[in-house]
């Protein structure tokens, strides 16, 4: 422990480098700038700046609050100085007696006035001054207008002002209590007598509305009850205080005000430190930025207009707290920044979840004279009702005023219906899906789901107009099922998980999926769409039989409640085909698909959305060269036209999938211009950053780059790359695929250079952000795996692919296949073809096992397996070359992809080429001439291809001229 | 203020710190959380006092306490007071330095796991888990913070470490309110961020779009 001889402390002389210093300069002066600024000017003021500073500057301000204070600072700060530690002292004319409490900005004494009368009073004196001549005369004037506020449960502000020395003071009635809510608990009070009393706080807060006061900070410590003569009465403290301390600047101007709790005082000093450190929350702080968040509304975080209906928020916190002994929000474990995003976005629990879940059941009802499910039970209805509405993020969706919501609660306890409703389902669902919007972009088909269950519902209730009863029914269960998995995902929430640790949303589902369908087993009309829509989860998430499974079940419970025609039996039968085109099972998808398709045209008649998309999902099924696609595509494009007076993101999707048949087609032309009223459309539907128009955009690009407009679609992707990047900053995933797509159009164009440096940025930003063993890393690893390859370095290639499967194959052994695959084509460039050949027959039996014939990834083990083949020294009876034409025969057969199957065709060519029979060599020349041609004509960009396509016009041509017959020589 | 009882009070500590020193370095378990709030609290009670008479034209006496601590803290002579703010500076890094010296007791303790607990828990630690982590994660950003601007480190180390106020680190550098203020501020903001990062309290800014396939 030795001091560092060199410090000489003379502060400012250390050595840093002028730079460092420059940087910290321009972040300091950037981050004082921003905290003078109201939150709302904030984020235009960081536009300013780079990302790399904004990042940074962002973080900080999220650190800069209350919340953002590490637990040592308040041991390391200690107890604040004091200038009035010494008692026996006066300010004005009020004489200090003994200090009463503390807290991080000001002390609050018990005080005697002497000179006119004797009168105990609680002296609240803040730390810092205003030295603001302005702001002093303000808080005169606003004092005085508190001083006439006079109520019986309304500590009454007698005095205030500034002292000699610049510190402001306030003076006010003292009152000897205890918080709300520890006097409830102390007494053990039931519920019923705890929301007699929450109804006098009501009145109270309701008086001071009245006379246009309004309080901006309650919580228990400034809400106290009092027994006079063995009756409780209420008292709150601090009413409009917030409001005369509010145009402070923030830092310095913090002002804790105290209950003045001299019970509390008395106690042993650990308890009263305790108690500290669990109210170190109850902070108040004076401007609404500076809020403590767990009691902050909505609109004071978001620094929105501060009204009644934010004293009615602060309202229902106390009522949830009285019921439950918890607050709603909490901010154990989450930063401030996360706190503050789940108070603006998500619902609190219902209290009578609250007190089944939280920890201390047992304790929390019996200070409420109850056993935890009784509790739970005299909770649940209007109470969560009540508070619910109380506790709307929006203010206008709360209680008119405190006498409302003091009104429901009396009709509560008088057993009359209360007047609040719960929240809509479509409401809560649009929130839902606001909340969640990024988990939901990870499983787009969440998105559907959310949006697809409003529309079956709207739809259903419609459908069953005559049958209102049964309308209702639906309506409920379907509420019901959307309150379960909205808890669900509330589970995500890292304070439920023991570690603290966000769940992720697989996690989420393998862990508790299957027990919250177990506790709906006697209600099988929920636990049945339930099922439903958690097949769909899990089919987003890729657990295929998982999803299965569940849509079986679902679908047998559906014909057993309400027959065959049951619109949701069509429905999870609907999604049962996708499933199984999903699982790349045509032949089973295909009839599944028609049946679902006849069934929503029989139940809904033929101009239905529902049937436009059973079209589309037909449609999509059907192989790319099918007329009957494009005819189901253009009907559905008719029915949505027909439906929609202006065009929806549906009919953008119908357009899109025309566009990709034209691209296909190479109808070049077509598809670019579809493509680019598919992206106008969707620019204007969801504005030009959303990720839909991101996509159109890209699949522009990708016709462009067909259509041979090389420059205009690489400007595309770059495009796309920079607004990812602003989007998303440097270091995103998002931004990893736009930079392997990229290096994949370069590459594409040949541009090894470029395809190489883009593709390498992807693998180390993925490396860096995901690992190496995430799908996405080896992804881009083994598209730049492909681009050393092409360029003539197949060892660097060999060498990252390695890297990858070592990484990849621990976590996903299934994928070896595409590895050995991959490998298989290097070993052939390195002039091993036995290798290859041995690998890749392997390989192909595997896949064959896992994927149906026809499928893109046998397919390609077949192209390579050939091509290995007709690299090997042949046997004198072509054992070979006649292996290597099954296999691409059997690609070329089965295969749309294009690249792939010209491959085929070249490869059959070529095998056919080294056949001795004169039938064989015949076989390969019409090939040519119906197939390569074509193929070379549209100018593939595809390099394999085109590779492929010279190399086979050559032996062909060369295996023609052999056997003599007349050579006829196409062009190209 | 009673200088003799203040005299008494303080020899009565040093004596007690002298005692605990001892056992420290005997190895007794208990002596380093028996320590740390021992000296932390008259140390900075010192530098208080130090300003405080400072301020009423009193001349900084050398306690024994004073002697005592910083023979052993720092491992050198008597302090000479004479230059407060080299006082204040060597203050501030001795009680970064005890702190966290404590923290990585408190966590090798932690993490000696098959041993048998050491019974030292009689005493209230010093510092809570979560406390010990964050000493350590700030000693680290507050040697980055060092790097990009000194005086900021020195302004955030004698007011966490020598429980300096802004204006008595003002008096004590010559230096404006407003210059340390703005510096507290920053550096404060700066730090927690660090430290948040380092022990992974990630912020949710910058939401990344799930992968999922």
């Amino acid at each position: 422990m030795a001091e560092d001889p060199h410090d000489s402390s003379g502060v400012g002389d250390g050595q840093v480098t002028p730079s460092a210093t420059g940087d910290w300069r321009r972040l300091q002066d950037a981050f004082l700038e921003l905290i003078e600024l109201e939150p709302p000017d904030r984020p235009s003021a960081l536009e300013s700046h780079d990302p790399a500073l904004r990042r940074e500057l962002i973080a900080m301000l999220g650190a800069h609050g209350d919340e953002g204070e590490l637990e040592v600072e308040s041991c390391l700060l200690g107890e604040p100085d004091n200038p009035f530690d010494a008692m026996d002292w006066s300010i004005g004319p009020y004489r200090v007696v003994q200090e009463l409490g503390r807290g991080g900005m000001g002390t609050v004494y018990l005080a005697h006035r002497s000179d006119v009368y004797e009168q105990e009073v609680a002296l609240k004196i803040m730390r810092w001054g205003f030295g603001d001549g302005e702001l002093e005369e303000r808080f005169r004037r606003e004092r005085q207008i508190l001083a006439r506020l006079d109520h019986p449960n309304i500590a009454q502000l007698l005095d205030g002002g500034v002292s000699d020395d610049g510190r402001l003071y306030l003076v006010m009635q003292k009152v000897e209590g205890l918080p709300i809510t520890a006097y409830c608990d102390q007494r053990r009070l039931d519920i019923p007598a705890r929301l007699r009393l929450f109804c006098e706080v009501c009145e109270a807060v309701d008086f001071a509305h009245r006379n246009l006061i309004v309080h901006r900070d309650l919580k228990p410590s400034n809400i106290l009850i009092t027994e006079i003569g063995g009756k409780a009465q209420v008292k709150l403290l601090d009413f409009g205080i917030a409001k005369l301390l509010e145009e402070e600047p923030s830092d310095q101007t913090r002002f804790e005000v105290m209950g003045t709790r001299s019970e509390a005082v008395d106690k042993t000093r650990s308890e009263a430190v305790d108690k500290t450190r669990s109210e170190a929350v109850d902070k108040t702080r004076s401007e609404a930025l500076w809020m403590t968040p767990e009691h902050a509304a909505p609109e004071q975080i978001l620094g929105r207009a501060v009204t009644t209906a934010t004293d009615t928020y602060a309202l229902g916190i106390l009522l949830y707290e009285l019921l439950t002994g918890e607050r709603p929000f909490s901010a154990a474990g989450l930063s401030r920044s996360q706190l503050e995003a789940v108070i603006c976005d998500r619902p609190p629990t219902a209290p009578s979840l609250a007190v089944r879940s939280h920890s201390p059941a047992e304790e929390v009802a019996r200070a409420r004279s109850d056993s935890p499910l009784k509790l739970a039970r005299r909770l649940r209805g209007d109470l969560d009702t009540i508070v619910a509405r109380a506790l709307a993020k929006e203010p206008e969706r709360r209680y008119g005023s405190a006498r409302g919501l003091a009104e429901d609660v009396q009709r509560h306890l008088t057993g009359l219906p209360v007047l609040a409703r719960p929240d809509s389902l479509p409401y809560r669902l649009g929130r839902f899906v606001a909340r969640h919007t990024w988990q939901v972009a990870a499983g787009v088909a969440l998105l559907g789901l959310a949006i697809a269950f409003t529309v079956t519902t709207v739809r259903q209730s419609k459908a069953l107009e005559r049958e209102r009863d049964e309308a209702r029914v639906e309506r409920q269960t379907a509420e019901q099922v959307a309150d379960v998995l909205v808890e669900l995902f509330e589970q995500a929430n890292p304070s439920h998980t023991p570690d603290g640790r966000k769940l992720t949303v697989d996690e989420l589902l393998e862990q508790h999926s299957d027990q919250v369908i177990q506790r709906l087993e006697d209600q099988p009309e929920v636990q049945s769409r339930l099922r439903h829509m958690l097949g769909r989860v899990h089919f987003a998430h890729s657990r295929y039989d998982k999803s299965r499974e569940l849509y079986q079940q679902a679908l047998a419970q559906r014909r057993r409640l309400a027959g065959p025609d049951d619109p949701l039996a069509l429905t999870v039968e609907h999604d049962l085909a996708v499933l199984a085109r999903e699982l790349g099972d045509r032949a089973r998808a295909e009839p599944l698909l028609r049946a679902s398709l006849e069934a929503h045209r029989r139940v809904y008649g033929e101009v239905d959305e529902s049937v436009a998309q059973c079209m589309q999902d037909l449609a999509a099924v059907l192989p790319v060269d099918s007329p009957e696609k494009v005819e189901l595509l253009e009907a559905g494009l008719v029915i949505r036209r027909e439906l929609e007076p202006e065009p929806s993101i549906q009919t953008a999707s119908s357009l899109n999938d025309l566009a990709l048949i034209d691209m296909w087609h190479r109808r070049l032309e077509a598809a670019v211009d579809r493509f680019q009223e598919v992206r106008a459309m969707v620019e204007r539907l969801l504005g030009p950053e959303h990720p839909h128009a991101l996509a159109v955009k890209g699949n522009l690009a990708a016709a462009l780059m067909k259509s041979g407009s090389f420059v205009e679609a690489r400007a595309l992707e770059e495009e796309l790359l920079e607004q990812k990047r602003s989007a998303y900053g440097d270091e995103s995933m998002v931004v990893v695929k736009a930079l392997n797509n990229l290096g994949n159009s370069s590459a594409n164009l040949g541009d090894w250079e470029a395809a190489e440096d883009k593709l390498r940025r992807a693998v180390e930003t993925s490396r860096k952000l995901v690992g190496d063993d995430h799908w996405l890393t080896v992804n881009s690893a083994r598209n730049l795996a492909m681009v050393l390859e092409l360029s003539g370095r197949p060892r660097d290639a060999l060498a990252l692919l390695d890297r990858s499967a070592a990484a990849r194959l621990d976590k996903e052994p299934t994928e070896e296949p595409f590895f050995a695959n991959q490998r298989a084509a290097l070993a052939m460039r390195l002039g091993k073809p036995d290798q290859a050949v041995r690998d890749l027959r392997r390989i192909l039996d595997e896949l064959k096992e896992l994927f149906p014939e026809g499928d893109y990834r046998v397919a390609q083990t077949q192209v390579k397996l050939g091509e290995a083949l007709l690299l090997m020294p042949d046997e004198a009876d072509h054992r070979l070359a006649r292996e290597a034409a099954e296999h691409y025969r059997a690609a070329y057969a089965f295969q749309t992809l294009d690249p792939v199957r010209a491959e085929a065709a070249c490869g059959l060519a070529r095998a056919l080429a080294r056949l001795p029979e004169p039938q064989a060599v015949e076989e390969a020349r019409q090939l040519f001439d119906d197939c390569l041609g074509p193929y070379q004509a549209w100018g593939l960009v595809h390099p394999d291809t085109r590779v492929a396509v010279s190399r086979a016009a050559e032996q062909v041509l060369g295996g023609a001229d052999a056997s003599s017959s007349s050579p006829t020589r196409p062009d190209g | 203020m009673d200088e003799e009882a203040d005299q008494k009070r303080e020899s009565a500590v040093a004596g007690e710190v002298t005692e605990w020193l001892g056992k420290l370095k005997r190895g007794e378990p208990g002596a380093l959380e028996k320590l740390v709030p021992m000296l932390y609290g008259e140390l900075r009670r010192i530098a208080r006092e130090n300003l405080r008479r400072e301020r009423a034209q009193h001349t900084l006496r050398t306690t024994a306490l004073v002697n005592e601590a910083y023979l052993r803290l720092l491992g050198g002579g008597p302090i000479s007071v004479e230059d407060r703010s080299r006082f204040f500076g060597a203050v501030s890094r001795a009680m970064q330095r005890v702190l966290a010296d404590y923290a990585r007791a408190r966590r090798r303790k932690k993490r000696g796991s098959g041993q048998a607990p050491i019974p030292l828990e009689e005493v209230e630690p010093f510092l809570s888990e979560q406390q010990a982590e964050e000493i350590l994660a700030l000693e680290d950003a507050l040697a980055r913070l060092e790097k990009l601007d000194h005086r900021a480190a020195k302004v955030v180390r004698l007011r966490f470490f020598a429980g300096l106020t802004i204006e008595e680190i003002a008096q004590s550098f010559q230096l404006s309110e407003r210059t340390v203020r703005r510096d507290w501020i920053t550096a404060r903001a700066w730090l927690r961020k660090e430290v948040a990062a380092d022990l992974g309290i990630m912020s949710v800014l910058g939401p990344e779009e799930r992968q999922g396939r």
